[in-house]
């Protein structure tokens, strides 16, 4: 695994922020929300669409309540679900995982931020192509 | 990167991909097709303030995400996906190696088959034709097109069959779809005519489908989202609509004919089969004009496009599924810019390498074949 600066904080200037880059052949977006940084490979779990370029959301959930009806609701407080602008399939920007089937996901990158710039460690070129 | 950059190439496939649903739309509605009626005809549509679009559709029907185009198919210059052809042949052809792409104009099936009446649909058919005859098909011989017809009117309809048969880049018929099934002698003048010209009926649902009276109406009742009425809309159709063409003996009267269901599924074909063929040994005597088993019929003249492709959870499924069906009757096809497409280098993993070529080209070869798709011989 190798350690990469892909830009300063000031990219990422507030919560709701993303930049794309690309490392070790591996196209990644860093998104920002509240509580931290959290890197993606921008390729769909589904067909490989450009994930990372669709649009975000808080996440809208349901559920059954004791007198039969449903109550629809937002279980974030902030835009922490991505669509894949391809076909919709829902991502949890923290964790990757599909919100319709938690075994599927995108790739998830480590992120940490050190002196005013953002790292992202990515598999190197050579082992990803292994 | 910019949601309106053609996608970056891909890996081209190491073999041929013949796509046979790909939408168009033009780019400023029905002014874009204006200029390809007559005089009197294009002052009765303005001064009717006619027009197209999806606000048309009950709220119940809008797709959720308000547009059913991708996002990455929006043409640099504006307009929707698919209303802008250099962008199409760059994000599309290029970009996934496709060899030939039959186009096919939802907006004219919705108006043909109901939203306009039968003389405004003769006369939107002949110009959504030939506006993609002149400003679509000259521009790359990749782009082949499902000519529509005016169903309302057979007569006219294969009137304009034969003259669509034609023009080179002409390589289906685009028969929208009437809450009267396919088997229906109403159909008969286009068939004949279909039949005598050599090209292909190609169907797919209009939009108007379960909505419009006149339009295939829904089974069983109103689907309650968007959702319900994609998962059941065309396959009830489909299903519907193949066993009347095989009972009426539509097929056999039209030995000639074929029918490509672009758009309907596969999954929901093989179970029909094995239904119909039981049903035909039982009951032979109802439909003694149905002189062999319903599915010999479909395998020698119908095809059914992948897309949307069924999502299974094991390769080893899919795997199951086409060799159920049989692969000879599967064509690809991507159904862009709509987003429930699927790209050529994404679908139909896990098949026998042989077992996939013959979908994602050859199949579709054999069945337009290689003239019409502008194929070198």
């Amino acid at each position: 695994m190798e350690r990469h600066a892909v830009c300063s904080t000031d990219a990422l200037p507030e919560p709701g922020t993303r930049y794309s880059t690309e490392v070790e052949g591996i196209e990644v977006t860093v998104f920002r929300l509240s509580d931290g940084y959290f890197a993606l490979e921008n390729k769909c779990a589904h067909q490989g669409g450009p994930v990372c370029r669709g649009a975000t959301f808080r996440k809208l959930t349901a559920e059954v309540m004791p007198d039969g009806r449903t109550r629809e609701f937002y279980a974030s407080e902030e835009e922490d679900v991505i669509a894949c602008p391809l076909h919709g399939w829902e991502f949890d920007i923290r964790s990757g995982r599909a919100l319709a089937d938690a075994r599927r996901g995108v790739r998830k990158f480590a992120v940490d931020v050190d002196g005013g710039d953002v790292y992202v460690t990515v598999p190197q070129r050579k082992e990803s192509l292994a | 990167m910019s949601v309106t950059q053609p996608a970056p190439a891909e890996a081209p496939p190491s073999t041929l991909v013949i796509d046979c649903d790909v939408h168009t739309v033009p780019k400023e509605g029905l002014k874009s097709i204006l200029p390809y009626m007559d005089e009197a005809w294009r002052k009765r549509f303005e001064r009717k303030r006619a027009n197209f679009g999806a606000d048309s559709l009950p709220l119940r029907y809008n797709h959720p995400n308000g547009r059913v185009i991708r996002a990455d198919s929006m043409p640099p210059g504006g307009g929707p996906g698919g209303s802008d052809p250099e962008f199409l042949i760059a994000d599309h052809l290029d970009a996934r190696g496709v060899s030939a792409a039959l186009l096919n104009t939802l907006q004219a099936l919705g108006h043909s088959a109901i939203l306009a009446g039968p003389d405004e649909s003769v006369a939107m058919c002949a110009a959504f034709n030939d506006f993609h005859l002149q400003e679509w098909l000259p521009l790359d011989s990749r782009l082949r097109y499902a000519a529509t017809v005016p169903v309302q009117d057979p007569l006219k309809a294969a009137e304009e069959v034969r003259r669509m048969a034609g023009h080179e880049g002409v390589a289906a018929v685009a028969l929208p779809m009437m809450n009267t099934y396919l088997g229906n002698r109403w159909h008969y003048p286009i068939y004949e005519a279909a039949e005598e010209v050599g090209l292909p009926i190609a169907l797919h649902v209009s939009g108007a489908d379960y909505i419009y009276q006149g339009a295939p109406v829904a089974a069983g009742g109103i689907a309650e989202s968007y959702a319900e009425r994609f998962v059941t809309m065309a396959p009830t159709i489909g299903m519907t609509n193949l066993t009347n063409l095989v009972f009426t003996g539509t097929l056999e009267r039209f030995p000639g004919l074929r029918f490509a269901f672009l758009e309907f599924g596969f999954g929901w074909v093989a179970p029909l089969l094995r239904r119909m063929d039981s049903a035909w040994r039982e009951l032979r005597h109802e439909t003694p004009w149905v002189t062999k088993p319903p599915s010999a019929y479909v395998h020698d003249q119908v095809r059914f496009t992948t897309q949307p492709s069924e999502e299974v959870g094991d390769k080893d499924d899919l795997v199951r599924a086409v060799g159920d069906l049989g692969a000879d009757v599967l064509v690809f096809s991507s159904d862009y810019p709509h987003w429930d497409n699927d790209m050529p280098h994404n679908t139909l993993r896990g098949l026998e390498p042989e077992t996939r070529k013959a979908i994602l080209g050859q199949n579709a070869v054999d069945f337009f074949g290689r003239t019409r798709l502008g194929l070198a011989a």
